[in-house]
């Protein structure tokens, strides 16, 4: 049965790897596959299968919201410009080029991260480290390195969102442990970045750097997510590593010193977009009235219990609900309508901009979504069939106490596999939960390793290792990038699988 | 068939969104046929997810 369980995991990972499917068409096997198995050797009927859809599809919209709202807002910032405007910026600051790795190639990498991700950090820098004379494998490394640990809450939290969504648990439970390891993993990077940039002569020279923008980045984030606007948490701690960066970057600015101006007054207005993103995200977090308002309407249904033939049995109970306005998703959309008026008024756009916006998010975002949808539906079936359940107590039995090691190791090849740090938690996360659950493993701790191990394991997925190639002009080498980046994301989530020992034993 | 599967990729596109809507709704109405009762009408409704998710491994 345990075979059984794990076949459409297996098929998805084999075909992704084997075969470079994409996740749309490596999820729909999966979740055929998924489908079969829980009919004809876990007793799925008619009434356990009819829920399990009926339940994936508000889990299906609450991750997918974000994701269409987060990359519309970056299409609404960058048809304007604005990302132009900011990376042509941050060269100016310092001829240093340990610290040009530091400001830009990982916080900089980081902020884009927080704002969009879907590849936009590499593709973004990795050309700008490539005209500042980074040779073409290094200015493909920092990037991919440098905004690794701000997956989870980058993309407005939508790796997150998909943790929440396939467990179930409240974003109360689950941030504290994920923004800690996240945290640490990020200071981590911070020197692997440094290395990257001049080996270890630059890792001893900018040590000072490295711990003060790794501890404002970390702690940032970790305030932000834990103070409830996780959405906008790798975003403020990668714009807390530019502003600690500035006054670094100008003590460290190298022989040549300073060449050429910052045009303040346009980069604030390229920041507007995002300006206006953080002010309606604390207006609906922190105003009772306004929570309140935003809080009358939700989206969801009330499920009665199933059970299989075999007897596995799901309680009854409401599904997933979501509060459609205050939905981050909600505020983003809001974000990117203000935003378009502003760039609009401020004449940056031309001719066609809306119609290229849009056009542009759909075509982009359709895909994955159709990915996300399999995939969740794959997740829901396994749990509802009892097949989550089958799996998480082989797991447990083999491995035992040990568990806690192979967490991060988990969450970084469902990454690899699947190429989103999203797919992976949607994929795996119910099956860690339930395995801590047997095990009696704190719940939180497991799923931030989870978490943890999928942002660092996404940047060498092999996708993501093409995408940032052939920006840099390194088409057909992605071996070489993926063979510099092997060794500093195992060292990372070795470094996880540590904390990870550690946070079981202090819960 | 040849012919089929380029056809389809060349309309990518259109596909991705009539797989996309064709896991959705059906998914949500089988919230209702299941609480109707009638296990004939569930078989539909996941016939035409299983179609969609055989569209969605073609594109």
């Amino acid at each position: 049965m345990f075979a059984l369980a794990i076949l459409p995991i297996v098929i998805i990972l084999f075909l992704m790897v084997g075969f470079r499917w994409g996740a749309s068409r490596a999820g729909g096997a999966g979740y055929l596959s998924a489908l079969l198995i829980a009919v004809v050797f876990f007793g799925a009927g008619t009434e356990v299968l009819a829920y399990a859809h009926a339940k994936a599809v508000f889990l299906i919209l609450d991750v997918l919201l974000i994701i269409w709202t987060a990359f519309l807002l970056f299409r609404v910032v960058d048809e304007a410009g604005a990302i132009q405007i900011l990376g042509e910026a941050l060269p100016y600051l310092t001829s240093d080029r340990g610290m040009q790795a530091l400001v830009i190639g990982w916080a900089f990498a980081s902020f884009l991260q927080g704002v969009g991700g879907f590849g936009v950090p590499v593709a973004v820098i990795a050309p700008i480290l490539g005209g500042l004379g980074f040779p073409a494998l290094t200015s493909v490394v920092i990037p991919s390195l440098g905004h690794a640990w701000s997956v989870t809450f980058g993309s407005l939290g939508s790796s997150f969102n998909a943790l929440m969504a396939a467990t179930g648990l409240t974003w109360d439970t689950l941030v504290a442990p994920a923004a800690s390891f996240l945290g640490v993993a990020g200071l981590g990077v911070g020197f692997m970045v440094a290395h990257a940039a001049g080996g270890w002569k630059a890792l001893r020279r900018l040590f000072v750097p490295v711990v003060v923008m790794g501890v404002a980045m970390g702690v940032g984030q970790f305030l932000t997510a834990t103070g409830g606007l996780w959405n906008i948490g790798g975003f403020i701690g990668g714009m807390v590593g530019l502003m600690v960066g500035f006054p670094l970057a100008r003590r460290f600015r190298g022989q040549e010193g300073q060449e050429g101006e910052v045009a303040w007054g346009r980069l604030l207005l390229a920041l507007s977009g995002y300006g206006i993103l953080i002010i309606l995200t604390l207006c609906v977090q922190f105003i009772p009235r306004v929570q309140e308002i935003f809080s009358g309407v939700v989206i969801g249904w009330d499920f009665p219990g199933t059970e299989t033939a075999l007897g596995f049995g799901v309680d009854p109970g409401p599904g997933h609900q979501i509060y459609i306005l205050r939905h981050a998703g909600m505020i983003l959309f809001t974000s990117s309508l203000l935003s378009y008026l502003i760039f609009r008024w401020a004449r940056w756009y031309e001719e066609g901009a809306l119609r290229r916006i849009l056009g542009g998010t759909v075509q982009r975002v359709i895909t994955s979504s159709v990915g996300v949808s399999s995939m969740v539906l794959m997740a829901v079936i396994m749990q509802h069939a009892g097949m989550t359940d089958t799996l998480a107590r082989g797991v447990s039995t083999t491995i035992g106490q040990a568990y806690p090691l192979l967490s991060p190791w988990m969450g970084a090849l469902g990454a690899f596999m699947t190429g989103s740090n999203t797919n992976s938690n949607l994929v795996f996360a119910a099956l860690q939960m339930r395995t801590a659950d047997i095990l009696g493993i704190s719940v939180p701790i497991i799923l931030a390793a989870q978490t943890t191990g999928a942002a660092l394991g996404s940047v060498i997925a092999p996708t993501k290792v093409i995408v940032g190639a052939s920006t840099a002009g390194m088409a057909g080498r992605e071996g070489e990038v993926m063979r510099k980046m092997l060794l500093y994301i195992g060292l990372l989530i070795a470094l996880v699988s540590a904390l990870t020992v550690i946070g079981v034993i202090l819960r | 068939m040849n012919e089929f599967f380029r056809t389809l990729r060349e309309r990518s596109f259109p596909v991705h969104i009539m797989v996309f809507l064709a896991m959705i709704l059906p998914s949500a109405g089988l919230y209702f046929v299941a609480g109707s009762g009638t296990a004939g009408l569930v078989w539909v409704f996941i016939g035409v997810i299983v179609i969609a998710n055989l569209l969605a491994m073609m594109v």
